[in-house]
Parts: C-alpha cells; structure tokens; sequence
C-alpha cells in the first residue's frame, strides 16, 4: 500500500505509522492522531504486521534481560585479565 | 468537539470473527436473545480507555473488519472525525448481511469506481491514476478468489481506499468526498441499514 499513499487528506501514511508506532502502543497519542491511525491500519497489512512485530519484541524483552549467574571459574579468569591488562595499581 | 446527546443514534461496529474489537482484542459480550451486556469504557472491563467507539453509515467504509455489529450507545455521546464516542455501549445485533460475499461485492464495485475516476484524470495524472486503479483491481480479485473472510474484508476495505484515493487524485477533496458517499449509499442500501 505505501507506494499508492497519496497525502491530498490528513491521512497516516506508513513511514508515519513507523515513527509513532512507539507513541500508539503506549497509549500516548492524542485521540485526533490515534483515530487515523487506527484508520489506516484497517487497511494497511504492512503496518499491521510491523506493530505485531513491536508487540513480539516488546513481550520478549523480559526475557532477554534476566541475569544469567557467571560461574565462578569464568568470572575469576576474567578477573585476572582485567588485572593483568590494568597493570600494578 | 463539544458533547451531544444523539440518544435516537444507530451506531454500527466492525469487529473481527466472535465479536473480537479489532484493535483492543476484547470479546464483547454477543447478544443472546436480546440486547448483550452494556460494557463501559474506563474499567477493567472496558475495552478501550477513552470511551466506546463505534461509527455512523456515512464511516464504515474506512472501518471495514468481518462482522458489522449494530449498537447502542449510552451517555454522552461525541461525533468525533470518523467515528462516534461513549461512556459505554452495547451490541444489539449482528447485521447478517454484511459477509464475505457481500465484502467482495462491495470490494468490485468500489475498484469499477477506481477506474471510473482513473478514466476521467488529466494527462499529468493519467498513469497514476491508472496504477491506482489497477491496484483496485487487483485487491478486488484477491478478495474474489479467496475463500478467507478477512481477504474478504480487508480487500474491501483497501479497494474502498483506493476508489478515494484515486478521486482525490483526479478531482480534489470534493470528488474524494463524493467517493466516499457513494460507498456509504452502497453500503447503507446493500445492508438495509437504518439510518
């Protein structure tokens, strides 16, 4: 659908949705800009499927953060590494 | 916009297969044998923060989903751009005649629109419009040769887009306007909507 966007209305053309995506997802956006791009999503799959791919990562997320434990060994080599690269203090 | 109390309102909402908001995910409880369960806007057991949305006939081209809910709205209702906002709102009943077949129709009709326009645009703006409308086309014939409903739905809705979208081109915001109205007439006879 991008190429065929014309911007003849105040419509929310895909590059648009792209920039604000973040904004929409929150619930951020003023009701005036949310009402059109809750209209163009209506009829724009790309976009659709762009903010069900921000909503993956975003459920992801968590994951991604939690703390794996160093084991022990790891963390005493990286240690003396560090020490090693530092010098004598 | 100022708020209006528009109690004799039809109010008419598009929501995907089970009666599912398109955008919020929540299931809205369906009318059995009567009216369904008033459901407010602002609780937990709201849909949407800011209110109840739903939309008059002149909009429901640009909010086409498979199933068209006819509902009822309480409390202060808003005209807002495209769409009209409440307090809270229920389903009455489910207009039957708005189906797959009936988005395909409207999915053709509206792209033998696109190519109307394109037919009359100036020479600056011919080959556009003629792309245009032969994206129309073939948005309409992928809803034809689906069996999917939301192919369907959503091929209308597109096709819709682009019979404006190439009015604007060709004839400014009032021919685009027009466009509109024609779909909202289609829609409004095919369906048998009260107004």
């Amino acid at each position: 659908m991008a190429e065929m966007h014309t911007h003849g209305t105040d419509e929310v053309l895909c590059r648009e949705f792209v920039e604000i995506v973040t904004d929409y997802w929150e619930g951020a956006l003023p009701e005036e800009r949310l009402e059109l791009v809750e209209e163009h999503l209506v009829m724009c799959d790309w976009c659709k499927v762009y903010l069900e791919q921000m909503e993956a990562t975003v459920r992801a997320l968590p994951e991604a953060t939690v703390e794996e434990p160093v084991p022990e060994a790891t963390e005493e080599a990286l240690l003396t590494a560090y020490r090693e690269w530092r010098g004598p203090s | 916009m100022e708020g209006t109390e528009l109690s004799d309102l039809v109010a008419y909402k598009f929501l995907r297969p089970g009666a599912i908001g398109p955008f919020s995910g929540f299931a809205w409880p369906a009318p059995a044998g009567g009216a369904g369960e008033w459901v407010e806007a602002a609780t937990s057991r709201g849909p949407c923060r800011d209110g109840i949305h739903a939309c008059e006939p002149p909009h429901l081209a640009r909010w086409i989903w498979e199933e068209l809910w006819e509902v009822e709205l309480d409390g202060e209702i808003e005209r807002r751009r495209h769409k009209l906002r409440a307090p809270r709102g229920r389903l009455l009943r489910r207009v039957d005649a708005w189906s797959a077949q009936t988005a395909r129709r409207f999915a053709r009709d509206c792209a033998e629109r696109a190519a109307e326009h394109a037919g009359v645009a100036a020479p600056a703006d011919s080959r556009i419009a003629a792309q245009m409308a032969a994206d129309g086309d073939t948005r309409a014939r992928a809803a034809e040769e689906s069996e999917d409903p939301y192919v369907a739905a959503h091929g209308s809705a597109v096709s819709a887009y682009i019979a404006a979208a190439t009015a604007l081109r060709v004839g400014g915001i009032e021919r685009h306007e027009a466009e509109r109205e024609w779909q909202a007439a289609w829609l409004a006879r095919e369906l048998r909507l009260r107004p």
